[in-house]
């Protein structure tokens, strides 16, 4: 039963530190979003709401003035104005270990007019901007000046709906509520994050009510938890992809062998017939248990650049079979797929149930699952031919994977930095430049819907599997919606 | 005898100092995290930018000399994930595998010795055999296997235990509480199982050896009481090596709390090096290892001279 | 020491340890031509269906599917193969190496004793588990990878036997005569010393055997074992339990018992072995 006072949430991971510049991380950001507050807020559906700016102007384009809310203080008393917007700013643009960068490097300077009003310049013009001001929490200058990077890992100051109260590494982290907060109280008095990484203790843990949350409800344990009258079920389409990248770039790919000693993966006809030949409506099926969306494209629906023209294709093994004959590998070949195994939800499962599919069209896979470090190391140094990854387009906008997977790999502009295929097309890389600096949504949204079709349609440079559903349950005691960016964030829960 | 302990002294020095290179040397070749702690969309300036931040660019040498003489100075370095000491988080989730550890050896050493004892005197009757039998399969099943099962039984089938976390904590543990109690069952008992299968094996090895022996059989004939003849004379003797292996064993426990753990959720260090090593969260595992190793000597060491007083075969 | 044919009756006196050794040849025969007595490849992806995933025990598959569709039943027994090829692989390997180890250590004495003793040493300060456990973590999976990780923990132990019993030796006079009669050491070594070596490292074998599988089953469960095509008994226990209260209790608690029996098998063997063969016991 879920106590009125104190909320209780089991969740898959917890956070690693509680500087919020140090970690760009989807449980740090979700405990850490109850504790601070950015300048722009996404609500459920991540629309961008005005959080401690009210209001703001673009004059020009690369110009933004914001209005902040007066009246806010922070957790200690202190007060919020622009001084603790241009602190926090830089400190998350020039911070040696800030992990928020990346989010942040088309902001040119930020500089306080007066009490309450920041002008922001952007180094081009920069349509995502309101989206990437959710990234930065605002700090308070007052409190942090001075202070070393230790401390302001462990104490969080911020002007959020809850308190930090304690936080014991790996164990628990307990809120209280800040009864100032600018929005209103929050429901509920307290709440209490605890972090429950192994799946089973997870499950166990909201089935005998020693929590009232849990995230990330493993797909084998859907039926339990739907058969228990005490707990409401949630399913949320989630923004990350789950897909293959595959080496179109090396003649000689290390962990490929075929007849001809040639690279198949760089003829489009053999990208395609590897599409056709996985089953993906069974992977969702059995391995996901129903709990996937089968992907034909890189941003989901709900996010900006998607392309609803986009189908998957049907499952061919056939035509798979046929396109390969075609394309000079009639038997086939040899290749090893490489995945994480504790990274993504069922990722050693897929990958199995992705080379089981590939076998009977002929490709002989051999599985390589390996832990995080391990994987993110050996593709990191492109010790791979053929590996399954995800991509969390969490700011709602195509130009993350765009940027960040597709355009051709680019040392000095940071382009293509996880393409790791290194699949190269230099019409693709013009429409993802050009759509850099368009203002106007609607030529945007062609633009990006162009660059996608390119890539994803006519070269097939990814092998799209599916997008990963977020899984919840909660007690029937407490109303909770879930939102799309996978944060759990209390005030709204009653 | 002070010529011996300095002597043991260097000798554990000098462990601690190869095991600290090994180490470090190891987690090196392993890679850095900056990969793994990025999102990505960073950029490659980025990842250089948090790789000199961390000082991981710098040469094996470099920096393993630096991470010298910071330990020299007591400090072993910052955690690459949470940006604190290694050694302040390694101690901060100590006691709770302390505790573990502890009341599980207490537990196998309370229930084992005796049914060691039991089983000893009269090998071949039924109630040996029963406890023989029990004792084979509790060294046999690995584990997690016990953890799995326990936690079937009790939390999901009968609903009467918690199946994860750590309870209450008062007085910096957690036996004192109810809650804590409660919490505590599983996990320890989970690890004791292995734990007191051994010792009563041993126990029992170590007592029928010893009532073979010659001197046993004349305090028998000079009408010496069983139970002294056991319980004094023959116990003794078992106990002198069995405290050594005790000794031994404590450290292996405390290894297995890296699996009893993970299936409980407890919050100790045995989660902790297992996440740290996944996360390549180099500082972490070597406190961590430098911590258990330390362990390690000092009851060796204390063992040893426990020994000299002891055994008086045993001669500095 | 004893003849070879004492040896064997004392050891069928105890029924218990009969019943061990059967278990365990049957066991062997399994591990040894899975493909006789099972229904599928499970390694063979062509054979794999996910369609048949988390089948209950049925006619088709008596012990049920996993979540890839393999047959429980044919997984493990070619599980069992793996768990006792790195079983005996790993202590073979360790009894060589730290036999001979031993031997040097002790015949010679000195410094190389002394640098042999102190990586011994180094390496008892260290929990089997972690040094496998970090090992497997950086290197990555692979069977060859997991023997030479539990070879590198287990060497010790026959070294040390080895060392004791070379150090007590070695004065004896049968030892002093043939080096007084011109044998080489090498010789002494191997052709004196060594025989009376034989007991001792049997006793302490039959123990990290056992040790040794639980190892590599405890190293797959952490997901640092074989690869996952390849699944030992550890690793189908493993992946058995992420799903074993979601009500799919066939694919952990079957593997788990076969474990089990394994494991209390071999002890059995070993517990007897180790009676029959030690002198103190003898009435």
């Amino acid at each position: 039963m879920g106590n009125a006072k104190t909320l209780k949430v089991g969740l898959a991971s917890g956070a690693l530190s509680m500087d919020p510049y140090a970690h760009n991380e989807t449980a740090t950001n979700s405990i850490l979003s109850n504790i601070f507050d950015a300048l722009i807020a996404f609500d459920k559906d991540i629309n961008t709401h005005p959080g401690l700016a009210v209001s703001w102007t673009n004059p020009e384009p690369t110009v933004w003035i914001m209005k902040l809310r007066k009246g806010v203080k922070f957790h200690n008393g202190s007060k919020f104005n622009a001084d603790d917007v241009v602190f926090s700013f830089n400190r998350v643009k020039t911070w040696d270990k800030s992990g928020f960068k990346g989010k942040v490097s088309a902001i040119e300077s930020v500089a306080k007019v007066d009490e309450y009003t920041v002008k922001f310049v952007t180094k081009k013009p920069y349509p995502v901007f309101l989206r990437k001001l959710t990234y930065v929490n605002i700090l308070d200058k007052e409190t942090l000046e001075g202070k070393n990077d230790q401390w302001i890992g462990l104490n969080a100051i911020g002007t959020g709906p809850y308190k930090l109260t304690s936080w014991s590494k790996g164990d628990h982290i307990k809120l209280d509520v800040n009864k100032d907060h600018w929005r209103g109280v929050a429901k509920f008095d307290k709440v209490l994050f605890r972090p429950l990484t192994n799946n089973a203790t997870r499950v166990a843990a909201i089935l005998s009510n020693e929590v009232d949350i849990i995230n990330r409800v493993p797909v084998v344990d859907v039926n339990r938890v739907k058969s228990n009258d005490k707990l409401d079920f949630f399913v949320q389409p989630g923004l990350r992809l789950i897909y293959l990248q595959m080496d179109q770039d090396r003649d000689n790919s290390p962990f490929i062998k075929s007849h001809d000693g040639k690279n198949p993966l760089k003829d489009v006809r053999v990208r395609k017939a590897i599409y056709y030949g996985i089953n993906e409506d069974a992977i969702v099926k059995y391995v996901m248990k129903g709990f996937a969306e089968p992907a034909a494209q890189l941003s989901p629906k709900a996010v900006f650049g998607n392309d609803p023209s986009i189908k998957r294709a049907a499952f061919n093994p056939e035509k798979a079979k046929a396109l390969l004959a075609e394309a000079g590998y009639p038997n086939g070949f040899e290749i090893q797929l490489d995945s994480p195994n504790n990274r993504y939800i069922n990722d050693a499962q897929i990958a199995q149930a992705v080379a089981s599919s590939l076998a009977k069209i002929g490709i002989t896979v051999k599985v390589n699952a390996t832990p995080k470090s391990t994987f993110f190391a050996e593709t990191g140094k492109l010790k791979t031919s053929f590996f399954l990854i995800g991509w969390a387009s969490s700011d709602g906008d195509a130009s993350s994977i765009l940027d960040g997977c597709v355009h051709s790999y680019n040392a000095e502009t940071g382009y293509g930095r996880y393409n790791r295929g290194r699949y190269s097309n230099t019409k693709v890389d013009a429409l993802i430049e050009k759509s850099a600096g368009i203002m106007d949504p609607a030529e945007r949204l062609r633009v990006l819907q162009a660059a996608q079709k390119m890539a994803i349609v006519d070269d097939q440079n990814f092998i799209p599997l599916h997008y990963q559903v977020d899984i919840y349950a909660s007690s029937k005691n407490i109303t909770f919606e879930t939102r799309t960016d996978s944060r759990i964030w209390a005030f709204d829960i009653k | 005898m002070t010529k011996y302990i300095l002597n043991r002294l260097f000798h554990s020095a000098l462990v601690m100092l190869t095991i600290s290179f090994i180490v470090f040397f190891i987690m090196f070749k392993a890679g850095d995290p900056v990969e793994l702690m990025l999102p990505p969309d960073a950029t490659q300036q980025d990842v250089v930018d948090m790789r000199a931040a961390l000082g991981l660019d710098k040469s094996f040498i470099v920096q393993y000399q630096k991470f010298l003489v910071n330990v020299s100075q007591g400090n072993l370095g910052n955690s690459f994930i949470y940006g604190q000491p290694a050694l302040d988080i390694v101690f901060e989730r100590m006691p709770a595998t302390m505790e573990l550890a502890v009341i599980a050896m207490i537990l196998s050493i309370l229930i084992g010795i005796p049914l060691g004892i039991i089983s000893s005197i009269k090998p071949n009757s039924i109630t040996s055999r029963i406890i023989m039998f029990f004792s084979l399969a509790g060294i046999s099943v690995p584990v997690f296997w016990t953890g799995m099962i326990l936690v079937l039984i009790f939390s999901v089938i009968l609903g009467v235990l918690p199946s994860s976390g750590r309870g209450e904590v008062y007085l910096f543990t957690s036996a004192f509480t109810w809650d804590g109690i409660r919490h505590l069952i599983m996990p320890v008992v989970t690890l004791a199982v292995f734990q007191l299968a051994l010792i009563l094996r041993l126990t029992r090895t170590g007592m029928m050896e010893v009532l073979m022996q010659d001197y046993i059989k004349l305090a028998a004939a000079k009408g010496v009481p069983r139970k002294v003849i056991v319980y004094y004379h023959a116990l003794k003797n078992t106990l002198i090596p069995l405290i050594t292996i005790i000794g031994i064993q404590f450290g292996q426990l405390v290894a297995f709390t890296i699996v009893t753990e993970t299936i409980f959720a407890w919050p100790g260090t045995g989660k902790l090096i297992i996440d740290s090593i996944q996360n390549l969260d180099r500082p972490i595992v070597v406190a961590y290892l430098l911590v258990i190793s330390f362990i390690f000597v000092a009851i060796n060491f204390m063992v040893d001279v426990l020994y000299t007083f002891v055994d008086p075969r045993v001669r500095v | 020491m004893k003849f070879k044919n004492e040896l064997l009756t004392e050891y069928f006196e105890d029924k218990l340890a009969v019943v061990g050794l059967v278990v365990f040849t049957i066991l062997a025969i399994f591990a040894i031509a899975p493909a006789l007595f099972s229904y599928q490849n499970p390694y063979d992806l062509t054979q794999l269906y996910l369609e048949n995933s988390f089948q209950a025990p049925n006619a088709n598959y008596w012990l049920g599917t996993d979540e890839q569709g393999r047959d429980i039943f044919s997984a493990i027994m070619y599980g069992l193969r793996v768990s006792l090829y790195v079983g005996f692989a790993s202590t073979i390997l360790s009894v060589i190496i730290g036999f001979t180890l031993g031997l040097i250590s002790g015949y010679y004495g000195g410094w190389v004793d002394t640098i042999i003793m102190r990586i011994a040493d180094i390496q008892l300060s260290f929990p089997a588990i972690l040094i496998a456990l970090i090992i497997m973590a950086l290197w990555g999976a692979g069977i060859g990878k997991i023997i030479i990780a539990i070879t590198i923990v287990n060497w010790v132990y026959y070294a040390r036997t080895a060392r004791g019993v070379v150090l007590s030796e070695k004065e004896k006079d049968y030892a002093q005569s043939a080096k007084a009669l011109g044998m080489s050491n090498f010789s002494i070594i191997f052709k004196e010393i060594m025989p009376n070596t034989t007991a001792p490292i049997i006793v302490i074998a039959t123990v990290r055997i056992a040790v040794a599988i639980i190892l590599e089953a405890t190293l797959s469960f952490l997901g640092l074992g074989v690869p996952i095509t390849e699944p030992s008994l550890g690793s189908l226990i493993a992946n058995g339990y992420q799903v074993l209260f979601s009500g799919y209790w066939w694919t952990s608690v079957f593997p788990g018992i076969i474990l089990m029996v394994l494991i209390i098998s071999i002890n059995l063997i070993g517990d007897r072995s180790r009676d029959i063969m030690n002198p103190r016991l003898k009435r």
